[in-house]
């Protein structure tokens, strides 16, 4: 089946949100910008205009109070004495004529024509050619003007030249353009740098998928030592999951072959001594005795599928054991059943040690592993050894320990020993099928716990730890619910 | 014993037979649900076994359909669904034992047996006795003809269970699930050797060995012979 992912993916998501993103900021800036240039702008004026008024009301009262010719005569010395070195910049330009139109004071030679009614509003008024005669006065094209209605007809014209503005306006609209422009490529560039480094991550996690899809269970995303963010910890848990599908890909693989292999033994002792009874003629004690160790056998074979195949249940079943669990009391019981056992062979079981605690899962399945783990440590203990069995609650866990002095694990052979069918040299003189610890397993991790093999020095100490991040906790009220 | 077997595999089903009547009981087979139950309707049986798997109507129907006629003939299932749920799903059916494929012929005779007994027995005794052999209920005491003994909770469970059973075979796994409720196979002789601490306080030096271990089988308390 052709592989489902191409290499490199059509539509890039990470890199058109990220531009979208880097835009969006671009859009909203310029916005603002816009805005604030269009409100200096209109502050600029409006001083320009205060100024106006100002001057024009006052000159206004000026005529009022001291009549006509003073107002011609401050007007002409207010008007500019345009040399070549005047400054146009903020000049103030003025106008004043008569109800004709004939000019009375002022730098205007005519009223300026692009005035059609006198108003107090501000204009602002284009200045024609020839209408400011004096040298100097050729650079102003734009004023800013407040025209006055004397009470005889007569007009007065305060203006501003727009030359500094126009200059200020010229200058912000630049330095706008530019910080857009800054901001523009540094978004994109951004975006691109967050895009590149979610995709390398992206791409971390399912390269490492299609190389485990090819068969490369072994293979783990790589994860810095300081793990810190969201990135780590999927890897993390991606990590987990393959680890978990390898164990039991395995354990599958692992037990195939070796039922395979195991139980090739007893099936091909059994059809030897039938084959032999066949060559010969036997007696009917001999038959008798034949057909009792056949069966024996069988059943030996039948045990053997009936612990894989309550490892496979385990293994596959849903983990939603509902049933509330006395630890303590299930401890007391199973150290009753083994108490005996462990004293005909000069075992000596450490004094009980169990905390009351309530767990939800199986009593059967914890009873199966707890009982396989005590039988083991008694099986392999020395005569006067000390096996020690507890169940000590230490802040969020609780522990099941089982501890033996006999001739333990070695540290190498810990991770392989927990797999199906493995026997340890030392071991196989003792009754077994190497399936005790695989079937711990398969419920430890049915029931939610850890399983820990640790060196007891000497000997082997497993510990089953049932922790609180896991729901596995009850508490003494869930006895009560109905 | 008048059993009477609802099995489908026909060959499973003539071993069965011959074996029962090899054992001196009288046994016919029916291979069809509808039949079965039928059968088990209108004719007299002591005990009933039934495959889970039938054509026709499956096992847990067939019981549940009897249980609601009022029949109330002990049945044992045979089945190859081991795991709990589908025990509980056997048990909450109406049938009185459970037993998984493959199985030895001694275990599911053993347990017929004890069903066969357990529907005659009707009433509980409060005191269950076995020559010399009295356990109470009521006061929880043991006492084998004039020496009274102790017993821990769990070998007082035992006792009682034997004694329940007294004369039959009762099998490890029997006890295993009656007495400690544990459906596994511990694998080794633990539950000899419990046995044997319990054999230690009931039989002493000079009386009567009533519980006998019976080899390839199980256990037996009673006299011997």
């Amino acid at each position: 089946m052709a592989n489902p992912v191409d290499r490199k993916p059509r539509r890039r998501r990470v890199l058109r949100l990220a531009i979208l993103y880097a835009m969006s900021v671009c859009a909203i800036t310029a916005l603002l910008l816009g805005l604030l240039y269009r409100f200096t702008g209109e502050q600029l004026y409006a001083q320009i205009d205060a100024g106006l008024d100002a001057e024009a009301r006052a000159l206004g009262q000026l005529e009022k109070r001291e009549g006509r010719q003073a107002l011609v005569t401050t007007v002409a010395a207010r008007a500019g004495d345009w040399g070549p070195l005047v400054e146009v910049a903020g000049a103030r330009l003025y106008a004043l004529v008569d109800p004709a139109g004939r000019r009375l004071a002022g730098d205007f030679a005519t009223w300026p024509s692009t005035i059609s009614a006198a108003a107090m509003q501000p204009l602002t008024i284009h200045v024609n050619r020839g209408e400011l005669p004096q040298r100097g006065t050729d650079l102003i094209d734009d004023i800013r003007a407040v025209t006055l209605r004397l009470p005889d007809g007569s007009r007065l014209l305060v203006g501003q030249a727009l030359n500094e503005v126009k200059e200020l306006k010229g200058q912000a609209f630049l330095a706008i353009l530019l910080s857009l422009a800054v901001v523009a490529a540094t978004a994109v560039i951004g975006a691109r740098l967050l895009a590149s480094r979610i995709q390398n991550h992206l791409l971390a996690v399912s390269d490492t998928a299609r190389a485990v899809m090819d068969g490369e269970l072994s293979r783990r995303i790589q994860v810095p030592l300081k793990q810190s963010d969201e990135f780590d910890e999927l890897s993390l848990i991606i990590n987990a999951m393959i680890e978990r599908i390898e164990q039991l890909v395995t354990s599958l693989r692992v037990t195939t072959v070796n039922v395979a292999h195991d139980l090739r033994s007893p099936v091909s002792r059994m059809r030897s001594r039938l084959e032999l009874l066949q060559l010969r003629r036997p007696s009917l004690s001999e038959y008798s005795a034949a057909v009792s160790e056949t069966i024996a056998e069988t059943d030996r074979i039948l045990r053997v599928f009936q612990a894989i195949l309550d490892i496979a249940q385990i293994e596959t079943g849903a983990a939603d054991d509902k049933e509330v669990v006395n630890l303590s009391e299930l401890c007391q019981d199973l150290r009753e059943l083994y108490a005996p056992m462990a004293d005909e062979r000069g075992v000596e079981l450490s004094a009980a040690r169990y905390t009351e605690v309530l767990l939800h899962g199986s009593r059967e399945l914890l009873a199966q592993a707890i009982s396989n783990l005590l039988d083991n440590a008694i099986k392999y203990s020395p005569a006067g050894g000390k096996v020690r069995f507890d169940a000590i609650y230490n802040g969020a866990k609780v522990d099941v320990v089982v501890a033996d002095q006999g001739p333990g694990i070695p540290e190498k052979d810990r991770a392989r020993v927990l797999d199906p069918f493995v026997r340890l040299d030392e071991s196989r003189s003792t009754p077994g099928n190497g399936l005790g610890l695989a079937l711990v397993r398969a419920i430890a991790n049915r029931c939610g716990a850890a399983l820990y093999l640790l060196d007891n020095r000497p000997g082997l100490c497993v510990v089953l730890r049932f922790s609180r991040q896991r729901p596995e906790l009850a508490t003494a009220s869930d006895l009560n619910e109905p | 014993m008048n059993v009477l077997v609802v099995e489908d595999d026909l060959e499973a089903a003539a071993l069965l037979l011959e074996a029962l009547r090899e054992t001196g009981h009288a046994a016919r087979a029916i291979s069809d649900g509808r039949q079965g139950l039928e059968v088990a309707m209108t004719e007299p049986c002591d005990v009933l076994v039934v495959d889970r798997m039938l054509p026709g109507m499956d096992g847990l129907s067939l019981v549940t359909a009897l249980r609601a006629s009022g029949n109330a003939t002990p049945v044992l299932i045979l089945s190859a669904l081991a795991d709990v749920d589908h025990r509980i799903q056997g048990l909450r059916a109406g049938s009185d034992d459970y037993l998984i494929k493959p199985y030895a012929y001694t275990e599911l005779l053993a347990r017929l047996e004890a069903l066969v007994r357990r529907k005659r027995g009707e009433f509980a005794p409060s005191a269950l006795r076995v020559a010399d052999l009295e356990l109470n209920r009521l006061t929880r005491s043991v006492r084998r003809g004039r020496r009274h003994f102790q017993l821990k909770p769990r070998e007082f469970r035992l006792l009682e269970y034997l004694m329940m059973h007294a004369r039959q075979v009762v099998t490890r796994t029997m006890l295993l699930e009656h007495v400690w409720g544990y459906h596994f196979d511990p694998g080794s002789n633990v539950v000899d050797v419990y046995i044997s601490r319990l054999r230690g306080k009931v039989d002493e030096q000079g009386e009567v060995p009533l519980l006998q271990t019976v080899r390839g089988l199980g256990y037996r308390l009673g006299e011997p012979g």
